[in-house]
């Protein structure tokens, strides 16, 4: 289905019309990409949720290009996740005496992992790491300088935009 | 990056940055103190910067671990990424053929662990020691015993005794030891065998065993040996070469779109003509100029972009 609703249409009304038109449709195009049932079912049902808690739906004029494009970020922060998760577990695995965290402690972590990531995005490189060689290890601005090879005051700007990106993040 | 125009965040950014330095007195602290107390509004901007960095009690147990994750390469595409979300989708929504196009793609794997681009070959090692070549314009991720294929064609030659295996679509290849070639096609994979057998399960139909110098078609509910196809020349892509025998004119482009920039139309007229020979892959210019030579075609360059394939 494509095009504006009728003016007058509630949101409700409109959103089970998407969901009539256009639900099976996603869930298919999910399936067939993906190959498999399961998680087509359940990156499609999110993006349903997601297109419902959309403050402007009534401005949306192709739902399922909207659709599409939920179902996108949504599948990105699924592998994002599961990449941080991965990258995780493969360095605890180098360390001989750490502590593996059970399966609870996981999914706590990998949130947390997630939301820093979030509000780290998009900063340069250098500045993610001096952020996290301050934030994890305590180090002075005038070491990790050092281990940069940029002067304290670089790195006092570093921390000022990471300061900065988790205010911003903080306020989504 | 947006900028915060609020003062009382920038000075509340100020003094936890002074605090971080190392080089804050305790003056510098209890003056801040003074500060975030002197204000309900100081407090606030505090609390909400120390609520995101409260994510990290979780990790300091590893703190090594929580800084490789973090700094791992990102995949690429990051199209949606962040707060920039409900703009972007709204730009794009009135693209809707665009949209397609990048979810397609997406979904065929844009994140994968394995990527080649137009053109390129690579060698990777998977986790067992075993040896995995890319064929050019091929997506793969790395899982629990092999990799799973979401477009293009590996080649695994296997070193260890533990069992390796390919997911496809339709099924699944594995082997204990055997060099093969997997391809993911439109609806279908096929697979070639160079040493050793393999086993293909396909997803809903009855396993297969596959030997030595055998190529099969792989489909969801069947598997079926392919007596007219070598996997000799099925996997002569690994020398830069492709060998066809008695193959469509469109397939035989398909091929080669895979080593070009930009696109390869066949028109209809011509699509079913009857290819066989060993072209280059390296040089795909100098294989369409043969491949008019040989066919009665003619080959339109327009641009680098777009070649045409007509009848002559």
């Amino acid at each position: 289905m494509s095009g504006a609703p009728n003016s007058g249409w509630n949101r409700n009304e409109y959103l089970s019309l998407i969901f009539r038109s256009d639900y099976r449709w996603l869930a298919e195009r999910l399936r067939f990409r993906l190959g498999c049932g399961f998680q087509a079912e359940d990156v499609a049902s999110e993006t349903f949720a997601q297109l419902a808690a959309l403050p402007n739906l009534e401005a949306v004029r192709e739902p399922r290009a909207m659709l599409t494009t939920i179902a996108q970020r949504v599948m990105y922060e699924t592998w994002r996740r599961r990449d941080l998760e991965r990258s995780y577990l493969d360095a605890l695995a180098n360390v001989p005496e750490a502590v593996h965290p059970s399966v609870e402690e996981r999914a706590v972590l990998v949130e947390s992992l997630m939301a820093i990531d979030r509000a780290l995005d998009g900063l340069p490189v250098k500045a993610r790491t001096a952020f996290l060689y301050s934030q994890l290890d305590g180090l002075t601005y005038a070491e990790i300088g050092e281990r940069l090879g940029v002067s304290a005051s670089m790195v006092r700007q570093y921390m000022a935009k990471a300061l900065t990106a988790c205010y911003v993040a903080a306020e989504l | 990056m947006e900028a915060v125009q609020d003062p009382i965040v920038s000075q509340a950014i100020e003094w936890m940055v002074l605090l971080r330095s190392g080089t804050a007195t305790p003056c510098d602290a209890q003056a801040f103190a003074g500060w975030r107390g002197s204000d309900p509004r100081h407090d606030e901007a505090c609390r909400r910067i120390e609520g995101v960095l409260g994510g990290f009690s979780v990790c300091q147990a590893a703190p090594d671990a929580t800084r490789q994750a973090l700094l791992a390469k990102r995949r690429t595409l990051k199209l949606l990424a962040g707060s920039g979300v409900v703009v972007a989708a709204g730009l794009l929504a009135r693209h809707s053929g665009m949209v397609d196009a990048l979810f397609d793609e997406y979904l065929a794997g844009s994140f994968a662990d394995y990527r080649t681009g137009t053109g390129k070959r690579e060698v990777v090692t998977l986790a067992d020691g075993s040896i995995m070549t890319l064929n050019a314009h091929s997506r793969a991720d790395r899982d629990a015993d092999g990799v799973t294929l979401w477009m293009g064609e590996v080649f695994v030659q296997h070193q260890a005794s533990r069992l390796v295996a390919v997911q496809t679509r339709e099924g699944r290849v594995s082997a204990t030891r055997a060099d093969f070639a997997v391809r993911q096609f439109n609806g279908f994979s096929r697979v070639a065998v160079l040493a050793g057998e393999v086993q293909i399960n396909p997803v809903a139909g009855v396993q297969m065993l596959l030997r030595q110098g055998e190529v099969a078609c792989l489909r969801a509910a069947a598997c079926e040996r392919q007596a007219q196809l070598s996997a000799q020349a099925e996997t002569a892509w690994l020398d830069g070469l492709l060998q066809v025998s008695d193959r469509s004119l469109r397939e035989v482009a398909a091929a080669l779109a895979d080593y070009r920039s930009g696109f390869i139309r066949v028109a209809d007229a011509v699509a079913g003509l009857r290819v066989s020979g060993t072209f280059p892959l390296d040089d795909t210019d100098r294989t369409l100029s043969a491949l008019g030579k040989v066919l009665p075609v003619r080959i339109v360059f327009n641009t680098d972009y777009l070649v045409r394939i007509e009848a002559a």
